[in-house]
């Protein structure tokens, strides 16, 4: 049985970028700041590539969601192995307020239009941390959901999948089509080589509103704050025990 | 010049400056010494010579890659997987 | 398209190599600084081109040439569309590949090795970019 999955990839800030608040406290610095494929997206793509080696999948396409920056994500993606992609064209704007529920009614309304039997995804992203997205996706397609995968199987059009959960595994088998969200050990993920980065740009890129996929992007929450975690309290240098001693006095530890 | 090993070489070090991009400890420092190993080389003639130098080079590249995955993964691990990171 | 592309040619070659390209790009700048400490010595990097008239404006420094029209574009324009790379901006081949390299990134298409190596002026990349992605005037 040839599949056809659909991989869902986030354009978010790099994980070795130091994140900087707005002064306004309305968010984070985003302007000028680099950008790359969500960590855990990237297992996801992996996964999906992997499974059309393996002659399982016969198609992938990588979606992504926001300003027309996505589309370089989406080429990465590609790069990794997706055939093709879309690109639901969210203005800078209005993808600050889009959350996971958002998403995920694009994400559903693309599988059921692009027949897909897969949508894979990562567990979440690195920027909003919600985790959510993957699970409202397979509420709306009422489809059965694999969280947190370490390692899936297909056989058939029966999925079984290693979940991991708090202090061990969970084994589980479902029918297709089903949701999947990737875990960090589910694989280790290719990177995009420069040749393949020049192949994917001869893959199809399409575009669309979220409109034209009957979405409402309206968001029902809104961001009252966004702080730096505490910092750190600087250390001292002390000279010699005796000053060490009286400063655990004066801190109460002795 | 027009050797035919020379594309070999030229896709090598696109390859490589390309990689250059994210390292660690910057592009421009990544660059120096780039350009400098393959200008160490540049009087080598012998295909032989020239093609055990592109196959170090091609395991520099793997290298790089798995030194950039592991750095992403042992962060991801230490942010998510570890409760408390020191 | 073309003073983008141009851009891209002298971004490319100002930013790999900071101490060189950069010495190469601006030697007329420092040398005209250089003439008032009287220690003007051209580097070997600088051009055949660029350094001729250099050793001219350091003599005539003090008296101050005559100044026309042309010996102005000449001095400020020695870079210009018809540049080469390697005869007269110093380049090697190495950054060569890597300008081809900037240029790929910016018009997001591959330029086959064969072609790449080929492309030696700013001029002729436009050339090139412009027959490969059907532009005519």
């Amino acid at each position: 049985m040839a599949l056809r999955a659909l991989v869902g990839v986030k354009r978010v800030i790099d994980y070795a970028v130091k994140v900087r608040v707005k002064p306004d406290k309305t968010g984070v610095v985003t302007d000028g700041v680099k950008h790359s494929m969500n960590p855990f997206c990237e297992i996801a793509v992996e996964e999906a590539v992997r499974l059309k080696e393996k002659k399982i999948v016969s198609e992938i396409i990588a979606v992504s969601c926001g300003p027309q920056q996505c589309q370089e994500t989406i080429r990465t993606a590609l790069a990794m192995g997706a055939d093709r992609g879309i690109h639901v064209d969210v203005s800078a704007k209005d993808s600050e307020t889009l959350g996971p529920f958002q998403v995920s009614k694009i994400l559903a309304a693309l599988a059921k239009k692009e027949n897909a039997n897969m949508v894979i995804l990562g567990k979440q992203a690195i920027d909003d941390d919600c985790n959510q997205t993957g699970q409202m996706t397979a509420a709306l397609l009422d489809w059965p959901q694999a969280t947190f995968a370490s390692e899936v199987k297909v056989e058939g059009d029966k999925l079984t999948v290693v979940r991991e959960i708090d202090g061990g595994l969970e084994t589980i088998s479902m029918n297709l089509p089903a949701v999947v969200t990737a875990d960090l050990r589910l694989n280790e993920p290719r990177y995009a080589t420069l040749p393949n980065i020049m192949k994917a740009k001869k893959k199809k890129i399409e575009s669309v509103k979220p409109a034209d996929l009957g979405v409402d992007t309206a968001s029902r929450i809104q961001i009252l704050s966004v702080e730096d975690p505490p910092q750190r309290q600087a250390g001292v240098k002390v000279e010699t025990v005796e000053d060490l001693v009286s400063k655990l006095k004066e801190s109460g530890c002795i | 010049m027009a050797n035919p090993l020379r594309g070999e070489v030229v896709k090598l070090y696109k390859n490589l400056l390309y990689l250059g991009r994210e390292y660690p400890k910057g592009e421009i420092y990544f660059k120096e010494r780039l350009k400098k190993a393959f200008m160490k080389n540049k009087d080598v003639t012998d295909p032989e010579k020239i093609k055990e130098l592109i196959a170090r080079g091609e395991f520099v590249v793997k290298e790089i890659e798995a030194l950039y995955y592991l750095r992403k993964y042992r962060a991801m691990k230490q942010r998510y997987y570890e409760d408390d990171p020191k | 398209m073309a003073s983008r592309a141009l851009c891209v040619c002298v971004r490319a070659a100002l930013r790999p190599l900071p101490r060189r390209s950069v010495a190469a790009l601006s030697g007329a700048v420092c040398r005209q600084r250089s003439t008032l400490s009287t220690h003007a010595q051209p580097t070997p990097l600088l051009s055949k081109q660029v350094s001729s008239y250099l050793y001219k404006s350091c003599r005539q420094y003090s008296e101050g040439p005559p100044l026309t029209l042309e010996s102005i574009a000449e001095r400020v324009l020695y870079l210009t569309v018809n540049s080469h790379f390697m005869k007269d901006l110093g380049l090697d081949s190495l950054d060569q590949v890597e300008i081809i390299m900037a240029i790929e990134d910016e018009f997001g298409f591959e330029i086959p090795d064969a072609d790449g190596e080929k492309l030696m002026t700013p001029q002729e990349i436009v050339d090139y970019i412009a027959d490969k992605q059907d532009v005519y005037e």
